[in-house]
């Protein structure tokens, strides 16, 4: 049988690991790193090119490169979040048939599945290569607050890349996993603040016996350590604009320039106090190159960050009265991501528990390795780990005067089936609109629609009369499927909820001869 | 499985109460009480003695001495839950009422809002329909004993909520969680990711959602305690705890009716949950009758206003809005019941006409025309001169100086037999209109027979 790896796949960076023997490895790429920046680019003369080879040449072809698209995958293109995102790229992002945000990249759109499913398809290159062996299945992880369609998009990309997803868990719980794994006899709470490049989640977990059971799961899809990035950029903007009078938001280059220095000044300062940003010939003045030279201090950069710092915390907050815990009932709090390296991040940790974060994981590498176990506790019997997740977002359906009945809270324990009759608001009324709705308002219009079915065909009566049963399943990837039926006549309709902004099987299909083109085999 | 059978043979017996027997005329302690109320024909000794509450020694001393004293007989060992039927709902035990979304059938009706009576009958449950338990199959990828207590816990799912996780019922939230962790090992269905469990696969992941509906249950301390409640009442059916008024009609809602889905126990107390959702629903209905009276339809918007209140006394915006609701809603009723009175009166059915008066009376205080109309009829038409009397008593003190009310008084009074009184009524119409000739002419007929010289007479 062949083995199944864990991908994390990052809004910066991925990696990869698999269980070989019995341990959790992570497996390095040819560069001999263990992380792959997530990052895909159309080069001039038309050659794909991902991962590092792409961050590399980033700077001379801003525009047709492409970073974070994780930020935007399964959500559509005029909300607000894919507006901001497309204020702060360098690449275009269009509007898809779907309402779907896509990336220009030369002449060629590209969706967000696409571009996930080619940097799945790198780490499964480099699954291969260290291991091999053709790999053909893959636990992928995702934010914990990912939404149905969030999850659905990633599943797609599993497809594309030619990967069987057995599995989509949450970020967080991976972490757990990883912690957890060796420490089948401890009995403990386990707080997990995971801050990585584009998301924040925080779960809480009790464990015991190799159980894992998730208390608690919040977060923040919009938050992460590329918010750091731009603030820095931001600052050395405006430092430049003070003391030479030049704007450089509007040049893609110095802005790719800008954004690696910031990015690098950040990771400096976790352990110096203060770093240069030196970037000669960013710019041209009226009497000759420009060069950018700036001092930044740790106090600088701490300053810039006290309120996402904040806004962390007041999460941490939620999560923990979700769980019905107070912070001193945390045994461990475990930092994941590569952004909670920063030092004011551990200390604000520390002062909110009053204990220093658990300090025995790699922040960029345990969510893979958690994903690895995962794949390998599904599949090894005598691997005795066991997870029990939840739902992070409460489901429910639209109802009369925009409403929404929540029929699975938040923080349920997948997999969850629940069932709910509903009846007519008119006279001889025939059919009924389902309307999915996923997120905490009570106010429909202020949630997700994860999708939207017609169940025809119910006998006419007076309003009222008729009994509709819906009901909902969420598996134990998170995704959800609902039904309908009409109790007296008995029939039934069911969906597999594909939000507006998903991929059709049959694009799915098309997209995968398309990059076949650009597979290299594995030589056996 | 002959194997296994044969190895807990003894244990595996089903006590019963033989047919006839009455165990009510024994002394009983609570537990020995408790011990009797879980002998159904179904549980096999050995899955009495693991019963929460009562120690294992304990059940076998009380089965012994009952079947000693013929209160109890055994059946003859059976694989549990086999052959045994399935119980019928009515014998269950008491389900907690927070609980179950599962088992939905017997909760639809309640579920549903109310406004409508079901029509269709229900149909037996198609759904949640116990299938008969699956055959033991050494073919399948889940060893033999899990099977065995698959088939044992899916024939019990209904048990209280502690015998599921095989806990006492006093068990703390450590030991809770400690069987729930241990159950979860054996009945999550990542244990059996890409197994071959063929029929055990459905049982499977009904019994790892009982398993955690109880866990969540147990471990929220309000809802343990109604559960605690529940069992120590002992009825054959709880009381629903979700007291809701459930009579709301005017909802035009594709309202869901309160998710009593067990939930997470941390988030919210059971009290909390049931408070939002009464004033979520309370807003629904609110909406729905201000949408209804901007719709100008009054007596759907009263009703909706009226219920929300019923679901929410507290808030005052209701209260306030009610009471304009309310007026339109009765202007409404009373033209109803006006048009009502005035078809009878055109096909001279004078009591429906008469009826209709008297129910718009009340939506119409202080129409003095509304009550002089209704008391003449009832003395036209020989109607209840006692209520006329009141109408046109009403009449006059909310008009006392019109003549044409004392007058009908008067005129109620002398139909009545009371001429001092009808005498003073008139005698009063007459100073306030002393012109009016009509009057004058009845105060003479009154006072000396009724004869039209009489009146000439009084012309002189």
């Amino acid at each position: 049988m062949s083995r199944v790896i864990g991908i994390d796949l990052g809004t910066t960076n991925s990696c990869v690991a698999v269980v070989d023997n019995g341990q959790p490895v992570v497996i390095p790429n040819t560069g001999g790193y263990k992380t792959t920046p997530s990052m895909f680019a159309l080069a001039d003369d038309g050659k794909r090119l991902v991962g590092h080879l792409a961050k590399r040449q980033a700077i001379t072809n801003a525009s047709n490169t492409v970073y974070a698209s994780k930020r935007l995958i399964g959500r559509r293109f005029e909300s607000a979040e894919v507006r901001r995102a497309s204020e702060l790229c360098p690449y275009a992002i269009t509007e898809g048939p779907n309402g779907d945000p896509r990336m220009l990249l030369g002449e060629k759109t590209f969706t967000c599945a696409e571009i996930a499913a080619i940097i799945l398809r790198e780490m499964k290159r480099v699954a291969q290569e260290y291991l091999g062996e053709a790999i053909r299945e893959a636990v992928i992880t995702v934010p914990a607050h990912f939404n149905d369609a969030q999850r659905q998009s990633t599943k797609d990309a599993g497809k594309i890349a030619g990967l069987e997803v057995l599995r989509i868990i949450n970020e967080p719980t991976a972490a757990a996993l990883a912690y957890g794994f060796g420490r089948k006899n401890a009995e403990e709470t386990v707080l997990v603040y995971d801050l990585g490049g584009g998301t924040f989640d925080v779960s809480i977990l009790e464990m015991g016996e190799g159980v894992l059971e998730v208390l608690a799961t919040a977060g923040d899809t919009f938050l992460g350590g590329e918010d750091f990035d731009r603030l820095l950029v931001n600052h050395l903007i405006e430092q430049f604009e003070a003391s030479e009078g030049i704007d450089l938001r509007a040049e893609p280059m110095a802005l790719q320039r800008l954004k690696d220095a910031a990015e690098k000044a950040k990771c400096d300062l976790s352990g110096a106090t203060q770093t240069e940003v030196n970037l000669p010939f960013i710019a041209t003045g009226g009497d000759g190159p420009r060069h950018l030279s700036v001092i930044v201090t740790r106090e600088i950069l701490e300053r810039l960050a006290a309120d996402i710092v904040d806004r962390t915390m007041t999460t941490v907050g939620l999560c923990l009265s979700d769980a019905g815990l107070s912070p001193d009932q945390i045994d461990q709090v475990i930092l994941v991501g590569g952004q909670s390296r920063m030092p004011l991040v551990q200390e604000r940790v520390a002062e909110f528990f009053g204990k220093r974060p658990h300090k025995g994981v790699n922040p960029d590498e345990v969510v893979a390795i958690g994903a690895a176990i995962q794949a390998e506790a599904l599949l090894d019997e005598d691997q005795n780990m066991l997870l029990l997740d939840v739902t992070p977002l409460s489901l429910g359906i639209g109802t009369y005067g925009g409403h929404s009945a929540k029929l699975i809270e938040r923080n349920t324990t997948l997999p969850v089936r629940r069932a709910h009759v509903f009846t007519t608001t008119r006279d001889n009324q025939t059919a009924v609109k389902i309307r999915v709705l996923q997120g905490e308002s009570d106010i429909a219009e202020e949630n997700d629609l994860l999708g939207e079915f017609i169940l025809s065909g119910i006998r006419e009566a007076r309003k009222g009369e008729p009994e509709v049963e819906v009901s909902f399943d969420i598996d134990t990837n998170g995704i959800v499927s609902v039904s309908a039926r009409d109790l007296s006549t008995g029939r039934e309709q069911s969906i597999t909820v594909n939000a507006t902004g998903t991929l059709s099987d049959d694009e799915i299909q098309r997209i995968i001869d398309e990059n076949d083109l650009y597979e290299i085999q594995v030589k056996d | 499985m002959v194997l296994a059978r044969q190895r807990d043979a003894a244990a595996a017996r089903v006590p019963r109460i033989p047919e006839g027997a009455d165990p009510t005329t024994l002394s009983l302690t609570p537990a020995e009480g408790y011990l009797l109320s879980r002998i159904d024909g179904r549980t096999s000794w050995r899955d009495l003695r693991q019963i929460g509450g009562v120690r294992p020694e304990d059940v076998d001393r009380c089965l012994e001495r009952w079947l000693a004293e013929g209160v109890v007989e055994l059946a003859a060992g059976t694989d549990s839950g086999q052959a045994a039927p399935r119980p019928t709902a009515g014998a269950e035990p008491p389900r907690s009422p927070a609980a179950g979304t599962e088992r939905a059938e017997s909760e639809r009706i309640e579920n549903r809002p109310p406004a409508a009576p079901p029509t269709a009958p229900l149909a037996p449950a198609p759904a949640a329909a116990q299938p008969a338990s699956p055959a033991l199959d050494p073919g399948l990828d889940l060893p033999l004993p899990l099977q065995e207590k698959l088939i044992d816990l899916s024939a019990r799912l209904e048990a209280p909520y502690h015998e599921i996780l095989g806990v006492p019922a006093d068990a703390d939230r450590k030991a809770l969680k400690r069987a729930y962790f241990g159950l979860s090992r054996e009945f999550h269905p990542d244990r059996y990711f890409r197994k071959q469990l063929g029929p055990f696969q459905t049982p499977l992941e009904r019994v790892f959602r009982k398993i955690v509906e109880a866990y969540e249950l147990l471990s929220d301390p309000t809802a343990r305690a109604e559960i605690e409640r529940s069992l120590a009442a002992a009825s054959p059916q709880g009381e629903p705890v979700a007291a809701v008024p459930d009579s709301a009609a005017a909802g035009p809602e594709a309202a869901p009716a309160r998710p009593r889905a067990p939930r997470r126990p941390h988030v919210f107390t059971l009290a909390e949950r049931m408070r939002k959702e009464r004033k979520q629903r309370a807003k629904r209905l609110f909406e729905a009758g201000m949408a209804a009276f901007a719709a100008e339809r009054w007596l759907e918007a009263a009703g909706g206003v009226r219920l929300a209140i019923a679901f929410d006394p507290w808030n005052a915006v209701y209260k306030e809005q009610f009471a304009d609701v309310q007026r339109k809603a009765h202007e409404e009723s009373a033209r109803k019941l006006m048009r009502e009175a005035e078809n009878a009166l055109d096909l001279r059915d004078y009591p429906a006409a008469l009826r209709a008066f008297e129910e718009a009376l009340p939506y119409r205080p202080g129409d003095v025309a509304l009550l002089r109309r209704a008391a003449q009829l009832a003395v036209q038409t020989g109607g209840d001169l006692h209520q006329a009397k009141e109408w046109a008593l009403e009449a006059v003190e909310l008009e006392p100086n019109d003549a044409e009310g004392h007058r009908l008084l008067g005129q109620v009074y002398q139909a009545a037999g009371l001429t001092a009184n009808a005498r003073r009524e008139l005698e009063l119409a007459l100073q306030l209109d002393p012109g009016n000739v009509e009057v004058r002419a009845e105060l003479r007929e009154l006072s000396g027979g009724s004869s039209p010289l009489r009146w000439l007479g009084g012309k002189r």
